[in-house]
């Protein structure tokens, strides 16, 4: 009697449980369904959680609104850690290094590859469908493999944003050369009633912009990616180029003849945008991202954009952050399913269209609407970037030398005018920290 | 003789059971960490080595002492921590002298004082620099009069100057509370017998108040001597170690590093700054155990 029960109950519990695993069959298939068939049966989803690490500066509206469509349409939450800018790189290393990793990380891609292995700590995306629809599918690859998704084909264009009124009321007009800009500045210092011709704040990622830019543009376009893949490999010093010392000779210059708002050395980037949106300060010098902050705060303020060039520059070109706004998946992530799913939806224009809805831009995928090009970037774009006229940086070629660049470069350019420094002198300074920085980090040539 | 030790072990138990937890808790938060950073100050660990370090002697150490803003931010710190432990104890005793008396009204007063120090330093932070910023109210005030606008967080001196006084203005209510405690402490037959003597206010100041308040002083010292020494909050948000590198100190040098994912090096700082506050602490305060007078 008792045997024929103990057989009963392990035929009850086998049926149990291959019932179970065809089910759990039945749901990996509708995981490789389309992402409308599986909003369709969001509702009997089970909800999941996945954690994503976000950089302050960057939790736009878009992307918060992407997160609470997922939430309400898939079932999928997402826990957002967002870390002040200034100690997110080592937060992240850490947390890859130790572990602990959230299971999205937000990052420039591709230059997140230069800082941490992307073979180690991020996942292969390489098979996943929206890697067909990629624009430019060259700034997410990593020896011929995808480990990030990004929101843009290129984040944006540098050059000096104007305030359109004050230059009207000055009867100004855009500069072409570096001369006539020193001109305009003149005119503003002089009749603009206590207006700032040039607005720079205390942060150093700002100021450095004109002077890496400017550098980039003394390199042409030939010459930026090898001077750049030298200095990352100790084939040539940041002092061996004159160019360099003389676009800093420059620079300093505009704030020797008190072209720059006295207090750059504790004005806020918050101040930069106020000045040019109230029209305390004439221009800024920034990406065209700058212009977008300004015309959230203020929307009614006309704005423009153009590139004057140092006569330091071997080619009319802009320099362009060509990067994108993205996510790399924890390699190790337990929801690594849930991860690709999340970037298939994002990759739709049903998602990545919200991205754009407040901030235009340059999508990364096809049929993704970013937004009519604003009249201020209309003139810049079809000048430079519908013609090729632009590139990447030099710096981006640095690999990890990028930290260097950004803790010591960037103080000693804020701090140059200051101190009554010349270009050769904040470069040799420099040469010193970048070449320790690299022996401490054992990079090849060092 | 057995009962004898069984009885010793039996009392012994009861302070190590209850002693227990609390030297686990400090033991894993407070002297693990220590005795960690303190082998790892000798290796070359690295965020991009994290779990290879190798041991590189006093490389550290020689790097740190040959780096122009690390002997600057060890000058920084201890200008800070001398300047602002004497303006604390100025500011204290002023305060302490006019409100131990039973005046009307002093108790507001004491609680008005000892407000700055409850405040967090991050409020006090961003309402300073509201104070201070080129269209702050310290110049809209100073037009008044005339003075032109005074970047006052711009330049070394100005800027050093406003951190090592909002400490000041912050912890020197707290000091005063110290001071008054030790005030009245002080027994008022000693005040009586000079008052018959004929002893002058200032006499029976120096003679009387001062030597008996020096147990107070010890206190006060040590507390504020060390507590500079160890600043980061105040700089960090004022100034975060600018213009430059001129106001940084050693703790703000220390998280910069870290920061860059020098972690050995980061580790050999907080040694090294563990080490000045260790002699200092001690060597101040045994000076002033010395001149402390029984009553």
């Amino acid at each position: 009697m008792k045997k024929r029960w103990l057989t009963k109950a392990c035929s009850v519990a086998l049926v149990a449980t291959m019932l179970t695993g065809m089910t759990a069959c039945g749901t990996t298939e509708s995981d490789g369904s389309s992402p409308k068939e599986s909003s369709a049966e969001a509702s009997k989803a089970e909800p999941v959680e996945i954690t994503a690490m976000i950089t302050q500066s960057r939790y736009y509206n878009g992307l918060q609104n992407m997160i609470k469509k997922l939430e309400e349409e898939e079932n999928i939450s997402i826990d957002v850690q967002v870390v002040p800018d200034e100690q997110y790189e080592e937060l992240m290393k850490m947390k890859l290094n130790s572990g602990e990793s959230a299971d999205i990380i937000d990052y420039n891609i591709p230059t997140i590859y230069d800082i941490v292995d992307p073979e180690k700590f991020f996942a292969d995306l390489s098979d996943e469908a929206w890697v067909d629809n990629l624009l430019n599918p060259n700034t997410v690859l990593y020896k011929g493999k995808v480990y990030g998704f990004p929101f843009q084909s290129l984040q944006g264009l540098h050059g000096f944003i104007y305030n359109k009124a004050i230059f009207e009321d000055l009867g100004l007009t855009v500069p072409m050369t570096w001369d006539e800009f020193l001109d305009v500045c003149e005119t503003i210092k002089n009749e603009g009633d206590g207006i700032v011709p040039l607005h720079f704040p205390k942060d150093t990622w700002v100021p450095q912009i004109i002077i890496t830019d400017n550098m980039t543009k003394a390199l042409g376009l030939e010459g930026n990616a090898e001077y750049g893949e030298k200095l990352r490999t100790n084939q040539a010093k940041w002092t061996d180029n004159e160019s360099f010392a003389q676009v800093i000779d420059y620079y300093i210059d505009l704030f020797n003849k008190g072209y720059v708002n006295e207090d750059y050395l504790s004005a806020t980037y918050d101040n930069s945008i106020e000045a040019v949106g109230t029209g305390k300060a004439a221009m800024h010098f920034n990406g065209d991202f700058f212009a977008a902050s300004v015309l959230e705060a203020y929307p009614d303020v006309q704005l423009g954009m153009f590139n004057v060039p140092m006569p330091t520059a071997a080619e009319d070109i802009i320099s362009a952050n060509t990067a994108s706004v993205g996510f790399v998946a924890y390699k190790d992530s337990e929801k690594l399913d849930t991860v690709k799913k999340v970037f298939e939806l994002w990759s739709t224009p049903e998602y990545a269209d919200l991205y754009f809805a407040d901030r235009a831009g340059f999508p990364a995928f096809k049929g993704v609407n970013g937004g009519d090009t604003p009249d201020y970037l209309t003139e810049m774009k079809d000048k430079y970037l519908d013609t090729g006229k632009y590139t990447k940086a030099f710096d981006a070629m640095l690999g990890v030398g990028v930290t260097a660049v950004q803790n010591y470069s960037w103080v000693y350019y804020l701090d140059a005018p200051g101190k009554g420094m010349t270009g050769s002198e904040v470069l040799e300074k420099f040469q010193s920290d970048y070449e320790s920085y690299m022996k401490e980090n054992n990079q090849p040539g060092f | 003789m057995k009962r004898l030790i069984h009885r010793k072990k039996a009392g012994l138990f009861y302070p190590i059971w209850f002693a227990g937890p609390a030297i686990v808790i400090y033991g894993i938060f407070y002297l693990i960490p220590i005795f960690f950073a303190f082998v790892m100050s000798f290796t070359d660990w690295n965020m991009n080595r994290f779990m290879e370090p190798v041991f590189n002697g006093f490389e550290n150490f020689q790097k740190l002492f040959n780096d122009e803003v690390f002997v600057r931010s060890i000058g920084n710190t201890f200008l800070f921590a001398v300047t602002t432990t004497i303006g604390k104890i100025v500011l204290g005793l002023a305060l302490a002298l006019l409100l131990v008396k039973p005046v009307k009204g002093n108790n507001i007063f004491r609680t008005i004082f000892y407000m700055p120090c409850v405040l967090s330093t991050v409020v006090v932070g961003i309402l300073f620099n509201a104070i201070l910023g080129r269209d702050g109210l310290l110049n809209e005030f100073t037009a008044v009069l005339g003075i032109k606008p005074i970047d006052w967080l711009g330049s070394y001196s100005t800027a050093m100057l406003w951190i090592i006084l909002m400490e000041i203005w912050m912890w020197g209510g707290f000091c005063m509370f110290i001071f008054i405690s030790g005030l009245q402490s002080i027994p008022q037959e000693y005040y009586e017998c000079a008052e018959i003597e004929g002893a002058s206010k200032t006499a029976k100041f120096f003679k009387i108040t001062l030597p008996l308040l020096m147990p107070s002083f010890t206190v006060v010292m040590t507390l504020n001597i060390t507590g500079g020494l160890k600043v980061f909050d105040m700089v960090y948000i004022l100034t975060n170690g600018g213009p430059g590198f001129d106001t940084q100190v050693l703790n703000t040098y220390t998280y910069r590093s870290f920061s860059m994912g020098f972690l050995g090096q980061s580790c050999a700082s907080a040694v090294i700054l563990s080490v000045i506050i260790v002699l200092v602490t001690f060597t101040v305060n045994n000076f002033l155990k010395k001149r402390e007078v029984e009553m």
